[in-house]
């Protein structure tokens, strides 16, 4: 099978296991993995597929599904709300990517400063944004965004007397405003990973590098990245992941407006079953962000061999 | 799973599982217990709000008294969205289904969609025949499918002119103009001279409450969003009349947005007296009002909206809940029995006002004396005196399973307007077609 | 001059730096304190909006420290809202589904790790590539199932199909692996020991720090989870925190006040889980990464 060469392989095969030899040793790996894959099967696979089947039907929510065959695929791509929240979706995965992955990158350069004191404390300050619930996190910041007497007008007028932003009611100021809350939920987890993968640089490199009469850029381009491109590739690809799949802040802090300017397309999923009992619709959206998602995923993975090592 | 490499096993084992699948979702296993005829019966009881379960478990007495049932509620609480997906969700499953449910207005939308109202909620129409047409028919409108009524609703929520007497006075503003025309001039000069608004629009993220702010002055122009068959008929000359008169407003200052009817904004605006004036329904005094600005207690006065002079109604309603029973229950019968003689007797319903300022359902309960009571907020005003004045003027609304789509893609085109982005023509034409592109899928 | 008294003392790099603060060092430092108090700054509104009466919550402009302090807030959600109830519901449900998860996800994680079996690839992968599954997709025929089964009770449908999370077998993976020698499991073997009892006494022991980190992961992504809970719990008393907060808060009249309180309270577990296992946290979740 082709997908097969594709995936990403368990990292044993290539470092070369023990071969157990018994017949116990030889059941024993499919009973530690057995756990997982009955609950994968029951709740993830039968509900994956029963998703499929009702992505070709047209359900309000109660009774027989009604079999319309690839209708509601058909309609996705003529409806207007769908392309809004795909573009947004889209825009939301490049700000993870392109801007919050980078911003932790930086810093945990910053961080990784030789002789930095309270390093710790730091580390720690970023991170705390992950531990607080997201509807937490929503409420605040629909408080901090408030036009009028929101925390980030106060201190934009405070600072460089600038104000009225109106946070979560312009469209394009709202799509920046979620991606800030990103920003901030994300930026300080994933300066976990690149810390780690940055201590684990061999410090001879930079100091062959200083030797060379390499500056900090050349030295940053020419020894960190490379040595951070499996940390890299991961949190890449993981942000991607929770990106394109991103509901609790369009959610909570605007409901996907003004005019679905941040509706993404797990909340025009929710939408279509929670609000509007268009089960079958929400459906086929599920299955077109999945194949989405898991296609780009495999390519990144193929891209960067994630789950391999090299 | 992979989509690319399925082999022909595997897809033979997903066509298999689809079809269980589909067994599964269409099942409505009802099991139905036998019906409770009299005696002790529990009620699950669903609400999204506290003051109603209060309400209810105040009336069990009386409903004991009435009927042969001896009650007990058993209450939970949800968000008005949440009881109706939950609702949906245990009917599917086949069992846990409340017996009351109060469902919000805009909500009882998604059970217009197919046949779920039908399929979930006990049918009153005849059980209130007898009523006539006492029961306000603005009223019965939002919660009709097909003709049959399938929730009663816990007030008339008239929309009503909010003013602070104390600064109309003190800027010397009439507090008699007979129309919007001449509001909307008075206030151009008030806005100018002291800055101050004497109306109010949500402009924030909760889209709900930007279409609501539009939607009750188009409904007194005699405007509205669907007909009584649920299609689309927004898009007409009173709206876009309608929408560049709130328009003109935000431009002339005496109109102002808020972020929230209930929170922050509205609240900062109401105490720093730039808000001297709002049209809003009759629930506001006890929901924005009185908890936001407690300390303006007396300053406060009711009175009707005024009038187009192009036509239309005396007032709007806007906004409430209908409870419903649930069928194929053992305590449908007992349930239905309970919201009937605790909810839309004569009775019942001026206590409700009494409790809880919802204005009756009833048309001869708003000549009731017992409602005539000094409310000391509007500086010892009767405003029952005010709605019964209006309450022959009541706009028919109606709803459609597409109301939240609407909600969506009007509520962008409104802020647009508002913000001067788009016509108020471009807007309304704009709002019903998005609506044609998404509704109907 | 060998390279060890060269580079210790003063490495050429950094020896300016040390000397004394330069420029770029003050700089580093101002960077990341105003960053490190933009982090903050949310949490630490919020903590003090909490103490406010709910008239000063928003006044203009904004009060850093409440100038009239009150636990009137406090008090009234804990005498008005179940408020202990969503607690002890989030609390619980986060423990139970932390032990067990962390137990299958270092089975799994090591059954992968350490043994060679056919079909390897194809699990893994279909392990690995049930990540991107998003979890919209699967939201309602997962709700009937479980409900139709009868399975739907919270405690079950909370804790049940959430206890073997794809990440955290990827990250047992990663981390036994580099840190299980595979001459310790021979040695085990030849010792007689069966396969389950040396992944008890042997393995599980080494994995101390990674599970801990696991243990906090999954802890806050039960506690804080939201969706599901809305989905499956219909019943007041048996929310959850996050549930609770957010019915509160669409109630009529909007209840910025209680919910702030309610938001603190429910975050200082979460915090001090955190605190208490930070060094895990941190160092265990990079391990899954580092040698990706």
């Amino acid at each position: 099978m082709a997908t097969q060469e594709t995936l990403p392989a368990p990292t044993s095969t290539r470092t070369g296991a023990p071969r157990p030899r018994s017949t116990t040793a030889t059941r024993a790996p499919y009973a530690f993995i057995a756990p997982f894959y009955v609950l994968f099967v029951l709740f993830m696979l039968v509900p994956i597929v029963a998703s499929l089947y009702l992505s070709l039907t047209s359900w309000a929510g109660l009774g027989a599904p009604e079999w319309i065959g690839l209708r509601n695929y058909a309609n996705l791509f003529t409806d207007s709300s769908f392309h809004k929240a795909l573009v947004n979706t889209l825009l939301y995965v490049a700000v993870a990517v392109v801007v919050i992955v980078p911003v932790s990158l930086l810093l945990a350069t910053a961080l990784n400063a030789r002789g930095l004191r309270a390093r710790d404390a730091f580390r720690v300050t970023y991170f705390v944004p992950m531990v607080v619930s997201p509807i937490i996190v929503a409420l605040i910041f629909s408080l901090v965004f408030d036009q009028n007497y929101g925390l980030a007008n106060s201190l934009l007028h405070a600072l460089f007397g600038l104000g009225g932003v109106d946070w979560l009611g312009d469209p394009t100021i709202a799509k920046v405003a979620i991606s800030l809350v990103m920003l901030w939920r994300w930026a300080g987890y994933l300066t976990i990973f690149f810390l780690a993968g940055l201590q684990n640089v061999p410090k001879d490199l930079y100091e062959a590098a200083a030797l060379d009469g390499a500056g900090w850029w050349r030295s940053f381009t020419s020894v960190t990245l490379p040595a951070l491109k499996p940390v890299t590739a991961f949190v890449a690809v993981t942000s991607f992941i929770s990106a394109a799949q991103i509901f609790d802040e369009p959610f909570l802090l605007t409901q996907g407006g003004p005019s679905d300017q941040t509706l993404s397309v797990a909340m025009f999923i929710y939408r279509a079953a929670f609000q509007r009992q268009q089960f079958g619709y929400a459906a086929a959206g599920g299955v077109v962000l999945f194949v989405v998602v898991f296609l780009v995923s495999q390519g990144f993975n193929r891209l960067l061999g994630i789950g391999r090592s090299s | 799973m992979s989509p690319t490499g399925i082999s022909r096993r595997q897809a033979l084992k997903l066509t298999g599982s689809a079809v269980g699948g589909a067994a599964l979702l269409a099942g409505c296993g009802s099991g139905l217990a036998a019906p409770v005829t009299s005696g002790d019966v529990t009620l699950d009881f669903w609400t999204h709000d506290e003051g109603y379960e209060t309400f209810f478990r105040d009336g069990i007495p009386d409903a004991d008294a009435a009927t042969d049932f001896r009650y007990t509620l058993d209450a939970t609480r949800a968000g008005a969205q949440d009881l109706v997906t939950k609702l949906l969700a245990q009917a599917v499953a086949g069992r846990g289904k409340p017996d009351v449910i109060g469902i919000e207005i805009g909500q009882f939308a998604r059970l217009q969609r197919g046949d779920l109202a039908e399929r979930l909620l006990y049918d009153w129409t005849d059980r209130v025949a007898g009523l006539g047409d006492d029961l306000i028919a603005a009223r019965r409108a939002p919660y009709t499918k097909d003709g049959k009524l399938y929730a009663l609703d816990s007030d008339t929520p008239m929309v009503v002119y909010y003013q602070r007497e104390d600064l109309f006075s003190q800027y010397r503003l009439p507090t008699d103009v007979g129309s919007w025309e001449e509001l909307a001039q008075v206030g151009a000069q008030a806005a100018q001279q002291h800055g101050v608004a004497l109306g109010v629009l949500a402009a924030g993220s909760d889209l709900g409450q930007i279409v609501q702010g539009f939607q009750m002055l188009l409904l007194q122009r005699g405007g509205a969003f669907f007909d009584a068959d649920e299609n689309l008929v927004l898009d007409s000359p009173e709206a876009v009349e309608t929408l560049q008169f709130v328009v003109d407003g935000l431009k002339d200052g005496w109109i102002t947005t808020v972020n929230d009817f209930y929170g922050a904004s509205v609240q900062a605006g109401l105490k720093s007296g730039k808000i001297a004036g709002m049209w809003m329904a009759s629930w506001y005094s006890a929901f924005g009002l009185k908890p936001n600005v407690p300390e303006q207690a007396g300053a406060w006065r009711l009175r009707a909206l005024p009038a187009w002079s192009a036509g239309g109604f005396a007032t709007a309603a806007a906004g409430g809940t209908g409870f419903a029973a649930t069928v194929d229950q053992s305590g449908t019968e007992a349930a239905a029995e309970f919201i009937a003689s605790t909810w839309i007797t004569p009775e019942g319903q001026v206590r409700r006002f009494q409790e809880l300022t919802y204005l009756p359902t009833l048309r001869s309960v708003f000549d009731s004396p017992e409602l005539e009571v000094a409310d000391d907020y509007f500086g010892g005003q009767q405003v029952i005196d005010v709605y019964r004045s209006i309450v022959d003027d009541v706009p028919d609304y109606y709803q459609s399973p597409d109301s939240s789509i609407l909600n969506d893609v009007l509520s962008g085109h409104l802020v647009s307007a508002y913000r001067g982005d788009e016509s108020p023509a471009q807007a309304i034409r704009g709002a019903a077609e998005d609506f044609a592109n998404q509704a109907g899928r | 001059m060998t390279t060890s008294t060269l580079t210790r003392p003063a490495p050429p790099s950094t020896g300016t730096r040390r000397s004394r603060p330069s420029g770029g060092r003050v700089l580093l430092y101002v960077t990341l304190t105003v960053l490190a108090l933009a982090f903050l700054a949310p949490l630490l509104w919020a903590v003090s909006g909490s103490f406010k009466p709910r008239g000063d919550i928003f006044s203009v402009p904004v009060q850093v420290l409440p100038s009239h302090p009150t636990l009137e807030n406090y008090r009234n959600l804990l005498t008005t809202q179940p408020f202990w109830a969503w607690f002890g519901v989030s609390t619980l449900v986060a423990v139970v589904a932390t032990v067990v998860s962390v137990f299958v996800c270092a089975m799994a994680g090591f059954g992968f790790a350490k043994y060679t079996f056919r079909g390897k690839r194809l699990l893994f992968s279909v392990m690995f590539s049930s990540l991107s599954v998003p979890f919209a997709v699967i939201l309602v025929p997962l709700f009937v199932l479980l409900v139709k089964t009868g399975l739907g009770s919270p405690w079950f449908a909370l804790i049940v199909p959430w206890v073997a999370p794809a990440f955290g077998i990827f990250m047992m993976q990663q981390y036994i692996v580099q840190s299980v020698p595979d001459d310790v499991l021979e040695a085990a073997r030849i010792d007689g020991c069966g396969e389950l009892r040396t992944f008890l006494t042997i393995v599980l022991p080494l994995l101390r720090p990674s599970l801990g980190a696991l243990a906090v992961w999954t802890f806050l992504q039960s506690y804080n989870s939201f969706l599901w809970p809305l989905v499956i719990v219909s019943d007041t008393d048996r929310a959850t925190i996050p549930l609770g907060l957010q019915t509160l808060f669409l109630s009529e009249n909007r209840s910025y006040d209680l919910v702030l309180a309610g938001a603190v309270l429910a975050t200082v577990p979460t915090i001090l889980v955190f605190l208490l296992l930070r060094k895990q946290l941190l160092e265990g979740l990079a391990a899954g990464a580092v040698k990706g």
